[in-house]
C-alpha cells in the first residue's frame, strides 16, 4: 500500500507544512520576469522599394499574405465584410490576397499578463493594435509598438500624411519614423441615448439632469470599477467643477471625492437600473427597447448604431443626449506592434483602415460634388453609424452621405473634453475605491 | 530446507503497478492544480510597482505586504469575514434542511425516490441557467412575489435581486449534501436505532443521539464540501448581488481586473485556500477514530 487508507491529521499537517516550505521558496527565488525595457528590436525595415506594388506584393507573399490585428467587435462588420474587403483591397493592389486575422477582447488581458510572464504583445501573434486612447501610454511603457511610420513604410501610408495632427500621437525617431499611433474613426466619447416617448428630453441638458426623478431605476451606466464608468463619470465631475459645487480643477482627487459625495447625495445608485453595456449587451439592449431602461450611457458608436436600429426607425423613441458641458472622448487608436511578423501587412492594414471606404462602412459620394452617396459595401444605416465618427481626414468628411449628418453633432469638437490619461492612470485604482468607499460605504 | 528469511521485494516492483494506475491523474494535478497553487503562493509575496508612472507591473520580491493589507484594511477584512460568515451560516442551514430529507430518502422506499434523488443533482447542471431562473423568480415581477401577494403575506413586491438575500437562498440549498447525507445514514444499521428506541428513546432522540452520531463522517463530508462551495462562489454574488458584492472571490477579481494588482489578489487567494485548510483539518478530525474529543 503507497499510503495509509486515510488521511490523517498529521498527514495533513505535513503536507500542507511541505507545501508551505515549496511555496515560500518559490517566493524567495526571483521569477525570472522580463524587464518591459527589453522588448524585442523593431522590425528591421525592408531593404526593397514599397513603392512599387510588385515589389510590396512579393513583400507580402514572403511574410505569409497573413495579418492580425486585435480590435473591437464594430458590430459583425469586421466578419462581414472588414475581413473579406481587406483581401479584395490587397488583391487589387498588391495582386496578393492577404488574410486578416480580427482579434477582440484580449488586449486587456494582455496588458494585464504578459508583463508578468515577461512578454510583449508581439508573442501573441498581434501585428496592429487597435484600442482605445487610454491605454496608449501603458503599451508604450511597455515598448509593445514601434513607429508606424518608419522611412521604408511611408510608401505604403499615404492616408497617414493626411491624418489631421489632433489624431496622431508621436514618440522617439526610430528609422526615420515617430507616429506611434492613430486615432482612425474620429471623435468618440462616453455620452448617453434617451427614450424620448417616455421622457422630456428637454429636461436633459447636462449630466446632472440625469439626477431626474423620471430616470429613477431606469438608467443603465458601466460600472464604476470599469475605465468606460470613469468616463461616463467624468462628464458629471466636469460639470460639477464648472458649476462650482465641488473643487476643481477635473483631474484631482478632490473634484472627484466631491463629485462621488454628489453622486451620493442625489441618490444617483437609485437612479441605476444594471449596472452594464448596452452597446454589447443585447439583454440591456432589449430593455432599452421594450422601455424597462429609459437612458443608457454608452459610447458615441454605440448610440447611433442605436439610433440607427430597425425599431428605433421604425418607432422613433431614441434621442441622443449631448451633455452641454462636455463629454469625455477615449478614442480608437492604432498602432503597428514592434518586432511583429508582418510589418508590411500591418502597414497597409493600417493605411485602409484610415480610408474613407472604411470610415464609412463603403457609403460614400465618390466625389464631394456629389449628390447621392453610394452604399458600396450593402451596409444598413445602423452598421455605417456605427464605422463613422466624424473621420480624421478633411477628404472623408466631405463624402459621408448627407442623411448621416444628422446623426452627429454640428460641433463635435466644442463638446469633447480630453482626458489627461497620466493622472486618470495613476488614479484610477483610487477612483474606483473611492467609490466603493464613499458611495456604497465599504 | 532454506531457512533464510526471504527478501522483501523492491518498493518499486511492489509499488510499479499502482503507480503506474495514478500516474496520469498525478501529473495531471500536478500540471494543473499544484504548479498553479505554487505560483499563486509564490505570487502572494510579490510587490509591484507603478512601472514609469503607467502601469502597476508585480514586481518579484519576499513582501508580506499583501497580507499584512489584508488583515489591517477594514475593506478586505470584512470581505474575508463577509465571505466565511455568509458560507458558515448558508451552510449550516443547508445541511439543517438537508437532514430531514436525507434521512427520509434514507429509510422510506416511496415510488419515485431516484427522481427525486436526481432532482437535487439539477441545480449543479447548468448552474448558470439556474442562477438566471432564480434570478427571474426573484425580481418583483417573478413568481415568489406574484406568489406571496396573491397570498396577501406582502402588499409591495420585496426586491431581493440585488441583494445578497438572493446569494444566501440559493446556498441554502441542499443539492449534493442530501446525496451524500442519504448515503451516510444508509449506512447506519437500522438495528441501533430500533435498540435505542427499545430503551425509551423518542425518535427526535434517536436521531440526534444516534443516527447523527453515527453519520457523522457523512456529514461532515457535506458541510466541508457546501462550506467549501460557499467561500469560492464568484458567479452567484456577481448575478445575483452585482459587481460591487462583498463575496472575496469577487474581490479577488477585481483585483486582476481593473487594478492589475495579482500579488494582492493572489494573497487573498491564498487566505481563502487556508480557510478551506483550517476546515480541512477539522474535517478529518471527525473522520479519525474518537475524533469527536
Amino acid at each position: 500500500m503507497l499510503y495509509p487508507q486515510r488521511v490523517s491529521r498529521r498527514g495533513f499537517l505535513r503536507l500542507a507544512g511541505m507545501t508551505g516550505g515549496v511555496t515560500l521558496l518559490a517566493a524567495c527565488v526571483p521569477a525570472g520576469m522580463q524587464a518591459p525595457d527589453q522588448a524585442p528590436a523593431a522590425a528591421a525595415p525592408p531593404k526593397i522599394n514599397l513603392s512599387d506594388p510588385k515589389e510590396v506584393g512579393k513583400a507580402l507573399e514572403a511574410e505569409g499574405a497573413e495579418v492580425s490585428i486585435s480590435s473591437w467587435g464594430w458590430s459583425g462588420l469586421a466578419e462581414t465584410h472588414f475581413i473579406p474587403k481587406f483581401a479584395e483591397h490587397t488583391k487589387q493592389l498588391y495582386g496578393t490576397a492577404v488574410k486578416l486575422n480580427w482579434v477582440t477582447g484580449v488586449f486587456d488581458k494582455a496588458l494585464a499578463e504578459l508583463p508578468v510572464a515577461g512578454k510583449t504583445i508581439k508573442d501573441i501573434g498581434l501585428d496592429v493594435v487597435d484600442k482605445e486612447e487610454e491605454s496608449f501610454d501603458a503599451a508604450m511603457a511597455l515598448n509593445w509598438y514601434e513607429p508606424i511610420d518608419m522611412d521604408a513604410y511611408k510608401p505604403l501610408l499615404p492616408n497617414l500624411t493626411d491624418v489631421e495632427e489632433p489624431y496622431i500621437f508621436k514618440g522617439t525617431e526610430e528609422n526615420g519614423g515617430v507616429v506611434y499611433g492613430t486615432v482612425y474613426q474620429g471623435y468618440e466619447w462616453l455620452q448617453a441615448v434617451l427614450r424620448k416617448d417616455k421622457l422630456d428630453v428637454n429636461k436633459f441638458k447636462d449630466w446632472t439632469d440625469l439626477a431626474d426623478p423620471d430616470l429613477r431605476g431606469k438608467m443603465v451606466d458601466y460600472p464604476f470599477n470599469d475605465s468606460r464608468g470613469h468616463y461616463v463619470f467624468g462628464g458629471f465631475v466636469n460639470e460639477l467643477v464648472n458649476k462650482g459645487i465641488v473643487p476643481g480643477p477635473l483631474w484631482s482627487q478632490p473634484a472627484w471625492e466631491g463629485a462621488l459625495k454628489w453622486w451620493k447625495d442625489n441618490s444617483m445608485e437609485q437612479q441605476i437600473h444594471k449596472w452594464g453595456d448596452i452597446g454589447n449587451d443585447p439583454t440591456i439592449r432589449l430593455m432599452l427597447q421594450s422601455g424597462e431602461v429609459l437612458a443608457g450611457c454608452t459610447w458615441g458608436v454605440y448610440t447611433r448604431e442605436l439610433l440607427g436600429t430597425d425599431w428605433n426607425q421604425r418607432d422613433d423613441v431614441l434621442a441622443p443626449f449631448y451633455p452641454k458641458s462636455g463629454i469625455l472622448v477615449d478614442r480608437e487608436t492604432m498602432s503597428a506592434v514592434r518586432g511583429a511578423a508582418h510589418p508590411v501587412a500591418a502597414r497597409i492594414l493600417i493605411n485602409w483602415m484610415l480610408s474613407t471606404e472604411v470610415n464609412t462602412a463603403g457609403w460614400y459620394k465618390e466625389a464631394p460634388e456629389d449628390k447621392e452617396a453610394v452604399n458600396h459595401w450593402n451596409v444598413t444605416q445602423a452598421q455605417f453609424l456605427v464605422a463613422y465618427c466624424g473621420g480624421v481626414r478633411a477628404e472623408t468628411r466631405k463624402l459621408i452621405p448627407d442623411w448621416a449628418k444628422a446623426y452627429h453633432p454640428a460641433d463635435p469638437g466644442s463638446l469633447s473634453l480630453k482626458v489627461d490619461w497620466p493622472w486618470h492612470n495613476k488614479n484610477a485604482e483610487w477612483i474606483s475605491k473611492s467609490y466603493e468607499k464613499i458611495v456604497l460605504g465599504k | 530446507m532454506d531457512t533464510s528469511i526471504p527478501h522483501p521485494r523492491p518498493w518499486l516492483a511492489r509499488n510499479g503497478s499502482t503507480l503506474l494506475l495514478l500516474a496520469p491523474l498525478l501529473i495531471f494535478m500536478l500540471g494543473v492544480f499544484a504548479m498553479p497553487m505554487i505560483f499563486q503562493f509564490a505570487f502572494a509575496f510579490f510587490d509591484r510597482v507603478f512601472y514609469k508612472n503607467v502601469i502597476w507591473i508585480p514586481k518579484p520580491a519576499f513582501y508580506l505586504g499583501n497580507f499584512a493589507k489584508a488583515f489591517t484594511d477594514p475593506t478586505y477584512l470584512y470581505s474575508i469575514a463577509w465571505t466565511v460568515g455568509i458560507a458558515s451560516v448558508t451552510t449550516s442551514a443547508n445541511i439543517l434542511l438537508a437532514l430531514p430529507v436525507a434521512y427520509f430518502l434514507a429509510r422510506t422506499k416511496v415510488w419515485g425516490r431516484s427522481l427525486i434523488e436526481i432532482s437535487f443533482l439539477l441545480p449543479i447542471f447548468g448552474e448558470i441557467f439556474t442562477i438566471y431562473a432564480l434570478a427571474y423568480a426573484l425580481t418583483p415581477q417573478g413568481p415568489l412575489n406574484w406568489l406571496l401577494l396573491k397570498l396577501h403575506l406582502i402588499h409591495t413586491p420585496i426586491e431581493l435581486v440585488g441583494s445578497s438575500w438572493a446569494v444566501i437562498i440559493w446556498m441554502s440549498l441542499p443539492t449534493l449534501s442530501v446525496l451524500l447525507i442519504r448515503s451516510a445514514f444508509s449506512g447506519v444499521d437500522v438495528l441501533y436505532e430500533e435498540a435505542a428506541q427499545t430503551m425509551g428513546a423518542s425518535a427526535l432522540q434517536t436521531f440526534f443521539k444516534v443516527t447523527v452520531p453515527l453519520a457523522k463522517n457523512g456529514i461532515a463530508g457535506a458541510f466541508l464540501l457546501s462550506f467549501s462551495g460557499g467561500v469560492g462562489a464568484y458567479t452567484l454574488p456577481l448575478i445575483l448581488v452585482g459587481p460591487y458584492n462583498d463575496w472575496l472571490t469577487n474581490k479577488i477579481q477585481r483585483e486582476v481586473d481593473p487594478y492589475f494588482n495579482f500579488p494582492m489578489a493572489s494573497a487573498l487567494g491564498v487566505i481563502l485556500t487556508v480557510i478551506c485548510g483550517i476546515l480541512f483539518y477539522f474535517y478529518l478530525r471527525t473522520q479519525e477514530p474518537g475524533g469527536e474529543r
